[in-house]
């Protein structure tokens, strides 16, 4: 009786300590299991959007997601493969990137991720865009855009047809009344001013020269001062001369491509047209230019195709520029597996393109068309999922030391038109400085 | 063995059995807490000097380095507008002054990412702030290469340029320039520094709410340390009336060695006071630095306009939509000095430095918490066992 009494205190006191050392250590810490983590380039309303996919998916299946949105992707990214340490899945801004770490094995493989019926769910162009030129699937598209588009506001500018050629296209600038420029243009987007340029310079020769001229240039076949690139430059030099841009080619220098468009949506407008891609919709309706209120697809601003100059080439299929923002996987985990999957479900890719004021289009097949909340972004829509000819974006399939030389020689050519041949001499001397390794050798993909 | 051992315990027996049992009871309360006592201190005063050290060497550094990378860019970007201004340019570039502001943002960088507080998500904004500094030095350096030999003075409105290529690398030089000022404004560089300020700033709070000396985590150890010193008195008491003793001397000295345990504690109150004081501190300095920061900012901004405007004004809408909108938004700065006021920013950065010293004056005095729980212990024991052993010699 006396031995119990005894040892009654002692119990209590490892108690104590017990608790005292759990309390010290630590030890109601929270789980670690069933999370993934997720980097992408998205901050601000971008990433609120993405993280109502995100949102979405750990509702779904209860796996918590450990989202990092920074503009310094390419450099995050690169940093932490390096180090051993990479996000379970990454989302990249361009499919170049995406082929380099496949190519270098950073990347997992995703054939045995999506299952043959989600694989159906996407068009024959886009399952052999997003292999980005590599043996295996290694990138599902969590949002895609059109770039060639020309871009006019519906209350500015009757079109009885959209304009089938470059001639047609550049008739249509003249029909701007004086003190109305044709051309809306800005190229300034620091650190990476220029590239509104390049896509001109790309749209135009896919549109002039073809597919076939579009895939050797890109994979550094093609030489600058080949007839077919140097006519694209000469082609731009019509809609940058004086007098056909709004405030000349200075002005598109100094202004900044998301600034471009708001003398084509105002009261009184002073330019007619924009080319720029489809994700300029929510940068338009950011804009306070129509008398205070949000600017309305359809009625304030409209798009027609990038006019096709090919001829027999281009009676046979439509050919568009896109780009596309690729989910790659870089740790085979379970959970990453299933955001994988989820990203590319139909139901994970309707979620983004519900959200109100947002730019972002599924290439998912299955993805009803009604979730886009107009018909602007309808028709957008359809040309991502239809039966056309797709190209990404060449300066992004680029070697890094071309396309930085490219985005500069669009601000040089616009400063100087004259000095084009130089530029194109320089330009082939940037392009045989590249190891032939680093062009990525595809950029299109056809429906046949 | 006699005979009035095997009888049934009168009243009065059962009444010091419980007495013995008592003091055991009272005895292993008194361990108990000590031990307690001891270890929560021991934690208590460890964790709120590892807070002062961390705080001192990196976390305080680290707000004032990105202050004074912030600073100094600033100062570099109206350096550089200045020698495009006045046509230095021609001759030496973007300027000296520009360089040597430059070198000091890309040493400060250097040392925030060496005292980087705010973790992974610090380390990604630096990145993103570094690869943003070598986009900006490379535009400045480009649109110095590209002004034009023979422009004179910019803000003046004169392009000139005598030919086609002066006014081309005229119009290339000014987009360059305005391209580079873009990237420290809007949402570019300056934004990017106050994003990691905001970061390190938000690790500092938390260190600080963290610290044990705060109200919370303190109740951890001081709840403890108020029973063990209840516990003595009430022993104190109990002693008194049972074995008619004015105190026990041992108890007393232990309760003593207590109250010195609670005194050595309160220096984590003083820490953790200090520590306030630097937060408080730093955020003076950095106020005044942003004030300074702004006027420079906002001088270089117009005198970027005025020079971008005398070059594109010559076209109907030459300088574009962009060039209206930065306008629009000048002029809301209030004045403030003419230049910079170093000097005062350098002795804001010395004070913080030396409350951040302080604050972790009495970390090597951290033996003292263990040692005085260790007295206590011993001092309770060597204070109970000789009423114990007197009254297991009495019941025997």
């Amino acid at each position: 009786m006396r031995r119990r009494r005894r040892g009654r205190a002692r119990p209590l006191l490892l108690l104590v300590v017990v608790a005292l050392a759990a309390a010290l250590c630590g030890c109601a810490g929270t789980t670690t299991g069933g999370a993934v983590s997720v980097l992408a380039s998205w901050s601000g309303a971008e990433e609120q959007q993405f993280r109502a996919v995100l949102d979405a998916f750990t509702r779904e299946t209860g796996i918590k997601v450990h989202y990092q949105g920074t503009r310094a992707l390419s450099q995050v990214l690169h940093t932490e493969v390096q180090k051993g340490t990479p996000p379970d899945v990454a989302v990249l801004p361009s499919p170049g990137e995406l082929a380099l770490y496949a190519r270098r094995g950073d990347l997992r493989p995703l054939d045995d991720v999506l299952d043959p019926a989600q694989e159906r769910t996407y068009s024959r162009q886009w399952r052999k865009l997003e292999r980005a030129g590599t043996e295996n699937r290694y990138g599902v598209a969590v949002k895609a855009d059109v770039k060639s588009l020309v871009w006019f506001s519906p209350r500015h500018l009757r079109m009885a047809r959209a304009p089938g050629t470059w001639d047609e296209l550049l008739a249509l600038g003249r029909q701007a009344p004086a003190g109305v420029a044709p051309w809306c243009m800005g190229m300034g987007a620091p650190p990476t001013s220029g590239w509104p340029g390049t896509d001109w310079i790309e749209d135009i020769l896919l549109h002039q020269s073809g597919v076939d001229a579009y895939q050797r240039w890109v994979d550094g076949r093609l030489a600058w001062s080949s007839p077919e690139v140097r006519r694209a430059w000469a082609a731009w030099a019509a809609v940058t001369a004086p007098g056909s841009v709004r405030g000349g080619a200075g002005s598109a220098l100094l202004t900044d491509f998301g600034d471009a468009g708001r003398p084509m949506l105002a009261e009184r407008p002073g330019c007619l047209l924009d080319h720029q891609a489809s994700f300029v919709m929510a940068v338009y309706q950011g804009y306070d230019e129509v008398g205070g209120r949000q600017p309305t697809p359809g009625e304030d601003f409209d798009f027609v195709p990038f006019p096709d100059s090919r001829g027999p080439e281009a009676s046979a299929s439509r050919v568009w520029e896109v780009s596309a923002d690729l989910a790659g996987m870089f740790n085979d985990t379970p959970e990453a597996r299933r955001l994988v999957r989820f990203l590319a479900s139909t139901r994970g890719q309707e979620i983004w393109p519900g959200i109100e004021g947002a730019s972002a289009f599924s290439v998912n097949r299955e993805v009803d068309h009604r979730v886009y909340r107009d018909d602007v972004r309808r028709r957008v829509a359809e040309v991502l999922t239809g039966e056309d000819t797709l190209c990404f974006d060449a300066s992004d399939l680029m070697p890094a030391a071309m396309r930085n030389a490219f985005y500069r020689a669009v601000l040089e050519f616009l400063a100087d038109p004259g000095r084009l041949d130089a530029l194109l001499a320089d330009l082939d001397r940037v392009k045989q400085g590249v190891a032939s390794g680093e062009w990525l050798g595809f950029s299109c993909a056809k429906a046949e | 063995m006699s005979a009035t051992t095997l009888r049934p315990p009168a009243p009065a027996e059962t009444a010091r059995s419980t007495t013995r049992r008592t003091l055991r009871y009272l005895r292993g309360v008194l361990l108990g807490l000590t031990v307690v006592v001891g270890l929560t201190s021991l934690w208590a005063f460890t964790e709120t000097h590892r807070t002062a050290e961390a705080v001192r060497s990196r976390t305080a550094p680290a707000i004032l380095e990105v202050s004074s990378a912030r600073a100094a860019l600033v100062a570099a970007n109206e350096a550089a507008i200045t020698s495009f201004r006045t046509g230095e340019v021609r001759l030496a570039g973007p300027g000296e002054r520009y360089r040597s502001q430059i070198a000091l943002v890309s040493q400060s960088l250097a040392q925030v990412a060496e005292d980087n507080a705010a973790g992974e998500f610090g380390s990604q904004t630096l990145q993103l702030v570094e690869g943003l500094l070598a986009a900006y030095t490379g535009a400045v350096e480009q649109a110095a290469a590209h002004f034009p030999r023979d422009s004179g003075t910019g803000g003046t409105g004169g392009t000139g340029s005598t030919g086609a290529e002066g006014t081309a690398g005229s119009t290339l030089g000014t987009a360059d320039l305005w391209h580079a000022a873009r990237l420290l404004h809007s949402d570019g560089l300056l934004a990017q520094l106050d994003v990691l300020l905001t970061a390190q700033r938000e690790a500092l709070d938390d260190q600080l709410a963290a610290s044990p000396a705060g109200l919370v985590p303190a109740l951890a150890w001081a709840l403890p340390a108020v029973a063990l010193f209840v516990v003595l008195v009430v022993t104190q008491v109990f002693l008194r009336r049972r074995f008619r003793r004015r105190a026990n001397p041992a108890l007393l000295a232990a309760t003593l060695c207590l109250l010195g345990l609670g005194a050595v504690m309160s220096l984590t109150f003083v820490t953790q006071q200090r520590l306030t004081t630097t937060r408080e501190s730093l955020t003076v300095v950095l106020s005044e630095s942003r004030d300074q920061a702004a006027v420079l900012d906002d001088r270089g901004r117009r005198a970027l306009t005025e020079l971008v405007r005398g070059r594109c004004r010559a076209t109907e809408n030459g300088c574009g939509e962009t060039m209206a909108r930065v306008e629009a938004g000048l002029g809301r700065v209030n004045a403030g000095p003419d230049q910079p006021d170093d000097r005062k920013l350098a002795e804001g950065a010395r004070h913080v430095h030396d409350q951040a010293g302080a604050a972790t004056e009495y970390g090597d005095w951290v033996f003292l918490a263990p040692l005085t729980a260790l007295l206590i212990a011993a001092l309770v024991v060597l204070g109970l066992q000789p009423r114990l052993d007197e009254y297991r010699y009495r019941w025997r």
